[in-house]
């Protein structure tokens, strides 16, 4: 007795330095505790195995496996077959601890004997108990990408799965099933086309209701790690810059109209009564034939007419312009596009790892 | 002097292209002027009257001029070409054809050409003749109006003058046409329409004698036209 006890404070001892060094530099120490606790069992000394067995469930790093082994040989030590030495209750109670998360265990071969396993087979019958699995590590792409968690129970019930920040306790998620003993629950990592997720780390809580009105329930809790990084989005434009647009006509003719009005009409005038042959048919001569009547006519016409075409201008399109302004239309269409285009695929490409611990608490 | 008054205006005339020039787009492309190759073919028709001093007698006719013209230029050169024929009462028939070489753009252009004159009556007479002038055309805006102004001198020998080159050259006959129209081109058409006033003075020497005459009157035209706007 003062031999094991001994060894154990040595081991304990090893236990603490280990847990001090990294995770990877871990050797198995807890294994070892396990197993002081067995062989104490096995030298039949009942109360030894079970306060060794104790102290790993005390222990934070103990995995899921190591601490229903533990249970198992609390329950062992409750229930060895020294009839002077069966607590059945203190055993009773034990295994429906252990069945309640861990309802599909088997108790290892070297604490097996038939009334342990007797007792086995009463607490599965009368526990609730439910059974957490799941891929450790999981990827969720785009909008539609999803992790799933499976769950398990020796009976109907409903399942249900909070997820939240440890950081702020912000609830991420909050996912059901029913009616099942056997399911997953599956949740999508993005909400609205935006991460549900920030990178950090979050506790998984599964809560199993037994139906019926003295139903049980069994809550089980996960660590969960998510890698998520930021989604950014290219933004996208909304207006074009009106300054950069260039004008389509040219400003009105308006006045300008007067000059040319006035040199072509002034030209058919003086054609018409200013411009003669020789000889005879000169201007200085008395027999010249003198101003042709519809030249005046003419010269007013074409005056009123280009007077009337300036001020009835709106400008003469500036073919360049126009083309330019239209390629810069699409070209701003175009952006807005590319911008689109690429926020989507930013969307659909963006991905969620999640890594969780399934090491059931 | 009269010549000179008609240069004169067509250089006031396009002086005025700088009123017209378009307005410079804040970045490029370049914004071009009206001055964009054209295609022009189209007919004229000259209403109007033929006034002749033949031997000191005056006299008078109306008449019409019927014709086609041609024109095919690009921005800085392009090419004229014309043929008319017109009947006044019972004067000679008119009938004369001639090919421009237009240079520079359409807004100040000079141009040199060659023709042919005839006059068709008791005793056909032809003249070969050259000529050079200058014209100026002007959008108004982009109304598709255009105003138009050429003054050309002529010089002209007649065909088969006897007493050869020299007797050719000094018994040139000369002569002057000026125009002053508008050209509107209909929206979204190729078609134009033309309204001017055409003046024709030309004094035939033959041998000793001169005949002086004038032809001129309203003239009225359409056509198709591409491009030029």
């Amino acid at each position: 007795m003062r031999l094991a006890g001994a060894r154990l404070a040595i081991l304990l001892t090893v236990c603490l330095f280990n847990f001090a060094r990294p995770l990877g530099a871990q050797g198995n120490p807890i294994d070892d505790v396990i197993r002081l606790a067995i062989d104490a069992w096995n030298d039949l000394k009942y109360p030894t195995a079970d306060s060794i067995a104790r102290r790993v469930l005390t222990m934070q790093s103990a995995t899921a496996a190591q601490r229903s082994l533990a249970q198992m040989v609390m329950a062992a030590a409750a229930y060895p077959e020294e009839k002077a030495d069966q607590k059945p209750a203190v055993a009773l109670a034990t295994l429906k601890q252990l069945l309640r998360v861990n309802y599909d265990a088997k108790m290892p071969p070297e604490l097996s004997w038939a009334g342990l396993d007797s007792l086995m087979e009463v607490a599965r019958r009368t526990t609730f108990g439910m059974q957490v699995t799941g891929d450790a590590a999981q990827t969720a792409i785009g909008v539609d990408g999803s992790a799933k968690i499976h769950v398990k129970s020796n009976k109907q019930g409903f399942f249900r799965l909070i997820i939240t920040a440890k950081a702020g306790n912000a609830v991420a998620v909050v996912d059901s099933i029913t009616g099942t003993a056997d399911g997953d629950i599956s949740f999508k990592t993005m909400r609205d086309e935006k991460p549900i997720f920030a990178t950090g780390d979050y506790n998984v809580l599964i809560t199993a209701f037994e139906p019926g009105a003295r139903g049980d329930t069994v809550t089980t809790q996960l660590a969960l790690r998510v890698e998520a990084p930021a989604l950014t989005f290219l933004t996208v434009p909304t207006t074009m810059d009106s300054t950069k647009m260039l004008k389509e006509r040219t400003g009105k003719y308006g006045a300008k109209a007067l000059l040319p009005a006035l040199l072509t009409g002034g030209a058919a005038f003086f054609l018409s009564s200013q411009l003669h042959g020789g000889g005879g048919l000169a201007a200085s001569e008395p027999t010249s034939i003198g101003a042709h009547s519809v030249g005046a006519g003419v010269a007013g016409g074409i005056v009123v007419a280009t007077l009337l075409a300036g001020f009835a201008d709106k400008g003469r399109v500036i073919t360049a312009n126009v083309a330019a302004n239209k390629a810069a239309g699409e070209a701003f269409q175009k952006s807005i596009v590319d911008a689109t285009t690429e926020n989507r695929r930013r969307i659909t490409e963006y991905r969620t790892v999640l890594n969780f611990d399934l090491g059931v608490r | 002097m009269q010549a000179r008054f008609m240069c004169g205006a067509l250089v006031a005339l396009a002086g005025s292209l700088a009123a017209q020039a378009p307005v410079a787009p804040t970045v490029a492309p370049k914004v071009k002027g009206p001055s964009k190759a054209e295609f022009r073919v189209g007919g004229i028709m000259v209403q109007g009257e033929r006034n002749y001093d033949f031997l000191g007698s005056i006299g008078t006719a109306t008449g019409t001029i019927k014709g086609v013209e041609v024109l095919l230029r690009g921005s800085g050169a392009g090419l004229y070409v014309r043929s008319m024929s017109g009947e006044f009462g019972t004067q000679p028939i008119v009938v004369s054809a001639d090919a421009r070489l237009l240079l520079g753009r359409p807004g100040f252009t000079i141009f040199a050409g060659v023709g042919r004159r005839g006059l068709k009556g008791l005793k056909d007479k032809v003249y070969d003749m050259v000529q050079g002038g200058v014209s100026s055309t002007l959008s108004i805006g982009g109304t598709g109006l255009r105003t138009h102004i050429s003054g050309n001198i002529i010089l002209a020998t007649e065909k088969d003058e006897p007493g050869g080159v020299a007797a050719s050259v000094k018994n040139a006959s000369k002569g002057i046409e000026g125009e002053a129209a508008i050209f509107y081109r209909l929206p979204k058409t190729p078609f134009f329409l033309n309204l001017g006033y055409r003046t024709e003075v030309f004094n035939a020497v033959s041998g000793n004698n001169d005949a002086p005459e004038e032809v001129r009157g309203l003239r009225l035209g359409a056509g198709l036209q591409f491009g030029g706007r």
